[in-house]
């Protein structure tokens, strides 16, 4: 015993000491960390929801453990209810993709999605990141899950029926997204409706 | 041994140009290959790199003495993951983006052979003057290692250089020109080819230059 | 093997003749007909009525690509054999076929530097890295186009065919090119009152763009008339476009004898049999096994890169397998890939499997005993 303290006992002292260290700096910034993180959804909520405040639009605990998926109640700056933000995430073309989904007050429109997470192909998969792409979520109907077509023209892309047009050469990743919101929206829709009618 | 070896300049000097870890020791690659898509992303990481790989040359040469040969890598690779969880937390906390970009190869800076290389070579048997200055002189070398792909890769596929956009807008015609191989893996392992190439046959010609003058 | 001898060694040629009693090795009958010079002269005359067509389609587009490839294909020859300081073997010919064939696959308005960078890859990692004409595994000129097929997705992939088409060629409308013009079917007639006479993104690129769309049913697929694909008046990559020009070309190298007739046989009898298939799923359609004969690069391949004798079976039975998988492969990706057209993948998976199929039918000597590789 004695002689493998005489051996290590360096290891054991250092062990200790990046420990302590490690665990101060840990106590130092994980405040800053977790802001961080909250921070990157935060400041996407005005842009999902017009209207909506960041710092009113708090987690709604009931429902999220209810769906198993993050949900936001948006709340503008009066304290009305203006929307909603749910947190999905499922499997991309390389690695899992989050998304942010904000939907209107009666759950019938899509307000709008933004990437948060996601390790596609650079310069293919990786522009679902685009606004000039994920823009055309915006205002889609949740009546009918959302579809994903190609080579859509620019007049096409205006009508807001329910139709993505896939990215060129990244078909896998637009496809991927696009269930990704059908899913939540479809899951989450009938929970937020009756969640409506309580508050009501 | 420790004096007839190069002096504390010479190691710096060594580190940058003649014993460069990208073009002439190859060591690090996989950050050499994985995050030079980008210069803003390769710049980071080479700071990253620079910042664990000076705090550990440092520390294990101050505690040099007290090392036990078959324990010492078990103390670099200690060390090591320690300076490289606080370069994460850092980073998480101050350039958050950058992080997310950057993604598991922040925390892989720990199996980064260059790291251990000096660790193993220099640190563990030199001053700590001298191991400070090589792992300055090592730093410098691996992030113009680094540089020299990311400007290669990012002007070819993004015409852009730190994010400044340079050829092309964006969105507009000009986006035809890109070429969105250099970008992805076998862009890397292209540019790494040639400018590995190019490096040893420089060198050469360097080489062959110094023999004829001394003759 | 022939073709090594002979180009190689022309002094050791004349120390046979001037030596009393000299052995060499085989071969000992050394024919002119068959030396890799006379083959790629043949290769060369035969890509002739190809390259007329396509100049008479895209003019100066394609007599442009044409110098930039078979040039750029030279230098390459010239730079990678110095770097292995090697004499370059341009007397071949087979980097100016090289040049010819990636030229005649790739768009009309292609930006000059992708060609470049497309003739080097094809001669340097499609070529000399395995050690010069003979030993490379997969068509040079494919390799090449492969690379910057992946490389320049935008410059390279199906809408690029037809970018603002109808300001850089106003003749196409002479010659019958619009889409409006070479469109059959029920379809073509709504094409015409939709867009008029205008190339654009929604009347699909080529044929075969809009043919992909006609199969998957989607908005503004059309079938383009047969005489069109036979005469070549369409889009498409430049070498492509005329049926009518690969044919002979290709009826010129059976009848010489430098193209082996068994791959086209398989090509096609494999094309036959997968859009036979293809129809019976999918109903009767305007886009039919004749369209998908003369559509497309598939003729343009099936003659002039899959015959490439270097990186093909050897032997006749495996030549027939390599055109059957050839065929099969192509249909498999026109069908049921993103990509409308399939020849380049087709050809570089077929040329993976080469030694396989070398190895399957080595054939058994007569009376001989068992061969070793079955």
């Amino acid at each position: 015993m004695l002689k493998y303290i005489k051996q290590g006992w360096l290891v054991i002292v250092l062990a200790a000491c990046f420990g302590t260290a490690l665990a101060g700096i840990h106590m130092a910034l994980k405040d800053k960390i977790a802001a961080n993180q909250l921070d990157a959804i935060n400041t996407q909520i005005p842009l999902l929801i017009p209207g909506a405040d960041a710092a009113k639009t708090q987690l709604d605990e009931p429902l999220t453990k209810q769906l198993g998926m993050e949900v936001r109640k948006g709340i503008n700056s009066e304290g009305k209810l203006v929307g909603w933000v749910l947190r999905a995430s499922g499997s991309g073309y390389a690695d899992k993709i989050e998304l942010l989904i904000g939907l209107d007050k009666t759950a019938t429109k899509i307000m709008g999605i933004a990437v948060i997470e996601q390790q596609e192909t650079p310069c293919l998969g990786s522009k679902i990141t685009d606004s000039s792409w994920n823009d055309q979520y915006d205002d889609q109907p949740t009546a009918t899950e959302l579809v994903v077509l190609k080579g859509m023209s620019p007049e096409q892309k205006l009508i807001k029926d329910g139709k993505i047009n896939a990215i060129t050469g990244a078909t896998i990743s637009s496809d991927a997204v696009t269930s990704i919101v059908n899913d939540a929206v479809t899951k989450a829709k009938p929970a937020l409706l009756a969640e409506l009618k309580k508050d009501k | 041994m420790a004096n007839d070896g190069p002096t504390p300049l010479e190691r710096f000097v060594n580190g940058v140009i003649p014993e460069n870890p990208v073009y002439r020791q190859l060591l690090g690659m996989c950050p050499v290959l994985a995050v030079t898509g980008s210069m803003k992303a390769a710049m980071t990481m080479a700071a990253a790199v620079a910042f664990v790989l000076i705090c550990a040359n440092v520390i294990v040469s101050l505690i040099r003495n007290l090392l036990q040969p078959h324990l010492r890598i078990l103390v670099f690779t200690l060390t090591i993951a320690t300076f490289v969880t606080i370069a994460d937390r850092l980073l998480k906390a101050y350039m958050y983006d950058m992080s997310k970009e950057l993604g598991p190869y922040i925390p892989l800076i720990i199996v980064n052979c260059l790291i251990i290389a000096r660790c193993e070579v220099c640190a563990s048997k030199q001053r700590v003057f001298t191991a400070l200055s090589d792992a300055v002189g090592q730093s410098v070398g691996f992030a113009l290692g680094l540089a020299s792909m990311a400007t290669v890769r990012e002007l070819l596929s993004s015409g852009s250089w730190f994010g400044v956009e340079l050829f092309w807008k964006t969105g507009t015609a000009g986006e035809q020109y890109r070429w969105g191989l250099m970008a992805l893996a076998p862009g890397a392992f292209f540019t790494l080819g040639i400018l590995l190439g190019a490096a040893v046959w420089i060198g050469s010609m360097c080489n062959k230059n110094k023999t004829t003058l001394e003759a | 093997m022939t073709e090594e001898t002979n180009s190689k060694n022309p002094e050791k040629q004349s120390s046979v003749e001037t030596a009393v009693l000299a052995v060499a090795p085989a071969p000992h009958i050394r024919d002119q007909s068959t030396s890799t010079r006379r083959m790629m002269i043949d290769v060369i005359i035969a890509l002739v009525p190809l390259m007329i067509a396509s100049v008479v389609m895209f003019r100066g587009y394609a007599i442009l690509q044409l110098v930039v490839c078979v040039g750029s294909c030279l230098i390459a020859e010239i730079a990678f054999t110095a770097m292995r300081k090697r004499k370059a073997p341009i007397g071949d010919c087979s980097a100016i076929i090289t040049g010819i064939i990636l030229a005649m696959s790739l768009p009309w308005n292609l930006p000059i530097y992708v060609g470049v960078i497309g003739s080097f890859i094809a001669i340097g990692l499609g070529k000399v890295i395995f050690g010069g004409l003979g030993f490379n595994i997969f068509n040079p000129a494919m390799v090449g186009r492969a690379f910057i097929m992946l490389s320049f997705a935008t410059a390279m992939g199906a809408p690029a065919y037809v970018k603002n088409i109808d300001q850089h060629m106003p003749w196409l409308q002479d010659l019958g090119a619009l889409p409006s013009q070479c469109a059959t079917g029920p379809e073509a007639q709504q094409l015409t009152t939709k867009f008029g006479d205008k190339f654009n993104a929604e009347t699909g690129a080529t044929p075969m763009t809009a043919a992909k769309k006609l199969i998957n049913k989607e908005p503004n697929g059309y079938s383009t008339k047969l005489l069109s694909l036979f005469l070549g008046n369409t889009t498409g990559s430049l070498g492509e476009t005329s049926a009518l020009a690969c044919l002979l070309g290709g009826l010129y190298l059976l009848i010489r004898k430098t193209a082996a007739w068994q791959i086209p046989l398989g090509g096609v009898i494999a094309v036959a049999i997968a859009s036979g298939i293809a129809d019976l799923c999918n109903g009767p359609m305007a886009w039919s096994f004749l369209h998908e004969l003369l559509g497309g690069a598939f003729l343009f391949g099936v003659f002039f890169i899959a015959t490439d004798p270097v990186t093909t079976p050897t032997t006749s039975k495996g030549k027939f397998i390599f055109g059957l998988g050839f065929g099969l492969m192509m249909m498999f990706i026109r069908l049921f890939s993103a990509y409308p057209e399939g020849v380049m993948f087709a050809i570089l998976l077929m040329n993976a499997v080469t030694p396989l199929i070398n190895r399957w039918t080595v054939p058994k000597p007569f009376g001989g005993p068992a061969v070793v590789g079955k």
